[in-house]
């Protein structure tokens, strides 16, 4: 079996929440509300490329906004294979946590 | 202009270059956007200055990351491209040993001719604030011209001592000499010494080691020693405080300097007090003895221009009246001391020494070498392009750029340089010994690893790897997938236009070189053939230390050597044939007009001339019972002689009266012809003969060729019952004339190894292009020999092409060379014609050695099967 990454997860799973406004900023504020942290853009960029390579997601360009100095943004979308390979870890962490005792109320101190 | 007016606002141009730099194109855009994007949220909320802090945290931030996927994937195209090169090496191995062993044979001289700039270039620079220590020279205006002298009147150094405080120290030194030193019944002689004052151990960096450090030379009859002479006159007993026996002198050892490093010109053995040369007659303000060589340390921060200004008018103060008797000029100059190796003041500016010349001719002729190396890589490497076509196809298809490429096959082109400059370091290991001979220096081996050194050695490796690798990166990378993938990988016509070029231009190079080689051994040849004038052959010199041994008794010494049959003729005489006689300032008068001369003088007695085998022009020389005191004995002199003194005819001068020295009036008696007292390189100088057996030093005999062991045990028994004490030192005339001429012999065995060197790398390259291009062309070479076509055809057919390229560069070669040659041939006063048989010879041996080189490869071609060559159609 081959995994993606936690952060690969992570991203593919924003860029599925934020749906037509995925881009680059937007992914990076979107794990700062979920997660608390701040992750530099390179962060960003090394799993997103891995991704675009492995053709989990679909990187299209957009409009030119003069917000970003009159560059296009990047919109990227998940392809079937990247829903594929979420489904996988999915079923993965099911598997993973299946048996566990409940770990909410268990004290092993 | 609409986005310029927008980025203002935007994130600064500086990281906008570093984005452009580290992210492709299409990135770029989107990058920069969401950067952007957030840099103007983050400063509308937080303020400009957290907004820049958001950027440089971002930019820093993605630096692991580069530098991790940079070593990863670099490693990995690196490892690739390694094993790709090596694979390369391995599968033209005769073209991998052609490149590299060029290259290193190169290398190593190269890296010898390093050493040997960098220790030329070291020289005297070790003393302490050299960039103060200057020579005072003095330039002298009369009616002989404009003279610049080194040396100096004696008092000029103590009076600039003592008139001018920018000076820190001033140091004198006077006349050179051959010391006689006896210590407890030895005799040691052929060493050098000089007189000295003891300042000038403070000004130059020649420590003192044992005894007196501070005022060494400063009593009378005091001298120091060097350590080896001291070591070989006292063994292991302490020299300081001993007494000695300098040519009959009692004098005190007191101190020894440490020897020399090998990088000063200073080779004396011994120093004298300067006391002892104080009280000699010409030491004085007399513009004619201009024989001490005066040093001076100035103070820190003194101005040398200005200084100079100041002192030169010091001998006009104190020699006036001779200026004004003889009618001179006389002005005093300083030159640095540390242009002393290199450079010479002796016309007047900075003029190039021999050294200097050496270090040019050298450097020129060493990256010539390693240029014809270059070329070899370079041709190889293009002409097998096409090998190598279908890897860079297929490497563009996958991916690669041009950029990548071109990293590529530089790289190997290093990887060849690297392996050949290692090798190039054994080979200089091994052949440093050798070149020292040739070049009659001590160069060390390990001076390699100096820092300087290493430094010079990675530029070497970067131009050389530049230069060899540059052309045929960019060619290689050229190849466009398509064409080559479809088949079509045959080399381009510019490719082979540049080839011939540059196989023209090696070719040019060794044809110059060889010119050079040819034309020095035919000048040596000469000069060594040339009749002298005299008869040089069969001649013995027994040289006399204790000159008063002989003044009384030369006669009857003569006679006894004479009473042996062997020994026919025998002479005394105050010089050698070969080495420089003195000057001596003689005045002569014709029509009542004085005019001053300064001929070189001789002193020999009535058999000189009978024993050199000169003829008289006019008049006679000296003659046995006609001889006695110097003044009346009169004056033989020479034809040039006479004309210097203005004489019209020789029969003219004979009995003409001059005055030697300005006042004693001796008569010329005799005028011989001409004939070379010392080399060929020196024109035939004006000679005057005297005959003054005070000065007599050597005896010269002339011997039988037969019995020579013989005859030699008896002169030395002679010589021992005839001077007791003395060591028997003896020398041959015609040895001693060979000597002259060390110089050109270094030069033409450095030069035969250079050309040598060059010719056998270029024809290394000729060798592999040659082999390449026969198995290129086997195809076509099988189809002639199918449709009838000799060997002899074959044969001519592939070498005329190299034949061609042979004459093209003589024909070029042969001017460059004629016209260096000429210059060279410039400094001898009597040179060999360059003549025309040379080109032919350069022509011959170029021509020979080429197609030899050829030659195999066409005849191993031509007598292949024509079935191999052609079962694959």
């Amino acid at each position: 079996m081959n995994l993606i990454t936690r952060s690969e997860e992570i991203i593919l799973l924003i860029i599925l929440k934020l749906g037509e406004e995925a881009y680059g900023v937007q992914i990076r504020e979107q794990i700062f509300k979920d997660t608390g942290d701040v992750w530099s853009f390179a962060s960003i960029y090394t799993p997103l490329d891995k991704l675009t390579r492995k053709e989990y997601v679909r990187k299209t360009k957009g409009d030119p906004s003069p917000e970003r100095g009159g560059k296009s943004k990047f919109y990227y979308q998940v392809t079937d294979d990247g829903l594929k390979a979420l489904r996988e870890i999915q079923a993965a962490q099911k598997q993973f946590w299946s048996g566990v005792p409940d770990i909410q109320t268990q004290n092993n101190n | 202009m609409k986005r310029a007016s927008k980025d203002n606002t935007g994130i600064p141009l500086l990281l906008r270059i570093i984005l452009l730099l580290a992210v492709s194109e299409d990135d770029f855009d989107q990058y920069c956007g969401d950067l952007e994007e957030a840099y103007i949220q983050c400063r509308k909320t937080k303020g400009k200055f957290a907004a820049y802090i958001f950027l440089v945290k971002q930019l820093l931030s993605s630096i692991p990351g580069i530098i991790y996927s940079n070593i990863y994937w670099g490693g990995t195209m690196f490892r690739n491209y390694f094993k790709i090169a090596l694979r390369n090496f391995n599968r033209s191995k005769l073209f991998s040993v052609v490149n590299i062993s060029g290259l290193s044979l190169g290398m190593a001289l190269v890296l010898y001719i390093l050493l040997f700039v960098k220790f030329h270039l070291s020289f005297d620079k070790f003393h302490k604030d050299v960039d103060r220590i200057y020579k005072v020279g003095i330039m002298t205006k009369s009616d002989r011209g404009t003279e610049w002298a080194g040396s100096n009147m004696s008092p000029v150094g103590e009076t600039i001592k003592n008139n001018f405080p920018q000076v820190e120290e001033s140091a004198r030194v006077v006349n050179v000499f051959e010391p006689a030193i006896k210590y407890s019944d030895r005799m040691i002689k052929g060493h050098s010494g000089i007189y000295a004052e003891s300042s000038f151990f403070r000004i130059m960096n020649f420590p003192i080691i044992a005894g007196d450090t501070k005022t060494p030379l400063e009593r009378k009859n005091t001298v120091i020693f060097t350590k080896t002479l001291a070591s070989k006159i006292f063994d292991k007993v302490s020299p300081i405080g001993k007494i000695v026996r300098i040519n009959n002198e009692e004098m005190e050892v007191t101190a020894v300097i440490e020897d020399y490093p090998p990088d000063t010109d200073f080779d004396l053995d011994l120093y004298v007090s300067w006391k002892n040369a104080e009280d000699w007659q010409w030491m004085g303000w007399n513009l004619l003895s201009r024989a001490t060589i005066t040093y001076v340390k100035l103070k820190d921060g003194i101005d040398p221009k200005q200084f100079e200004k100041m002192i030169s008018n010091i001998p006009a103060e104190h020699c006036s009246e001779e200026m004004k008797q003889k009618n001179m000029e006389a002005k005093l100059f300083l030159f640095p001391f540390k242009d002393n190796h290199l450079y010479t003041w002796e016309n007047g500016y900075r003029e190039g020494r021999k050294a200097l010349s050496y270090v040019y001719i050298l450097s020129g002729v060493g990256i010539l070498i390693l240029l014809i190396a270059c070329v070899n890589f370079m041709n190889l490497s293009t002409a097998r392009a096409s090998l190598r076509a279908r890897e860079v196809g297929v490497r563009k298809v996958i991916g690669a750029n041009r950029r990548q490429l071109v990293k590529q096959f530089m790289g190997e082109s290093f990887l060849s340089v690297i392996i050949s400059a290692a090798l190039g370091l054994v080979l200089l290991f091994l052949f440093t010994p050798y070149f020292n001979e040739l070049t009659d220096i001590k160069i060390l081996f390990e001076n390699i690893w100096s820092s300087d050194s290493v430094l010079g050695l990675c530029a070497i490796v970067i131009l050389t790897g530049l230069i060899s690798g540059l052309y045929p990166a960019f060619y290689l990378s050229r190849y466009s997938p398509a064409v080559v993938l479809k088949g079509e990988t045959s080399g381009t016509a510019k490719g082979v236009t540049l080839r011939k070029i540059l196989v023209i231009t090696q070719f040019t190079i060794t044809v110059i070189l060889m010119l050079v080689t040819i034309v020095m051994f035919k000048q040596v040849g000469f000069m060594k053939d040339h009749y002298l004038g005299f008869d040089k052959e069969q001649k013995l010199i027994i040289a006399l230390t204790d000159w008063e041994m002989i003044t009384d008794n030369f006669e009857s010494a003569k006679n006894e050597f004479l009473s042996n049959s062997s020994l026919t003729k025998a002479s005394a005489a105050s010089g050698i044939p070969g080495v420089f006689v003195n000057n001596l300032y003689i005045e002569s008068e014709i029509h009542g007009v004085r005019s001053s001369n300064g001929p070189r003088c001789l002193r020999c007695d009535y058999d000189f001339l009978k024993l050199l085998d000169v003829n008289l022009l006019a008049g006679r020389f000296f003659e046995k019972e006609r001889v006695s005191n110097p003044d009346e004995s009169g004056l033989v002199i020479n034809e040039s002689a006479s004309k210097m003194f203005g004489f019209k005819s020789p029969d003219e001068a004979v009995g003409s009266t001059v005055y030697i020295g300005g006042d004693t009036s001796t008569e010329i008696i005799g005028v011989t012809k001409d004939f070379h007292w010392v080399g060929l390189q020196t024109e035939i100088e004006p000679l005057v003969m005297r005959y003054v057996p005070e000065l007599f030093k050597y005896i010269t005999l002339q011997l039988n060729t037969e019995n020579i062991s013989e005859t030699m045990e008896f002169i030395e028994d002679k010589y021992k019952e005839l001077f007791p004490g003395q060591v028997f030192d003896y020398m041959f005339v015609d040895e001693n004339f060979d000597k002259l001429y060390r110089e050109e012999d270094r030069l033409v065995g450095l030069f035969t190894t250079v050309t040598l060197l060059g010719i056998g790398i270029a024809c290394l390259g000729l060798f592999g292009l040659a082999a390449f291009m026969v198995d290129r062309k086997r195809k076509e070479i099988g189809v002639r020999r199918v449709l009838g076509a000799t060997v002899r055809n074959i044969v001519i057919m592939i070498t005329k092409e190299y034949a061609g390229w042979v004459i093209i560069a003589n024909l070029i070669g042969w001017p460059i060379g004629y016209y260096v040659m000429q210059k060279w041939l410039e400094d001898f006063a009597y040179r060999t014609s360059i003549g025309l048989s040379i080109f032919f010879i350069a022509l011959l041996i170029g021509l020979g050695i080429a197609l030899c080189t050829v030659l195999v490869q066409a005849i191993r071609a031509a007598l292949s099967n024509p079935v191999e060559a052609l079962k694959y159609e």
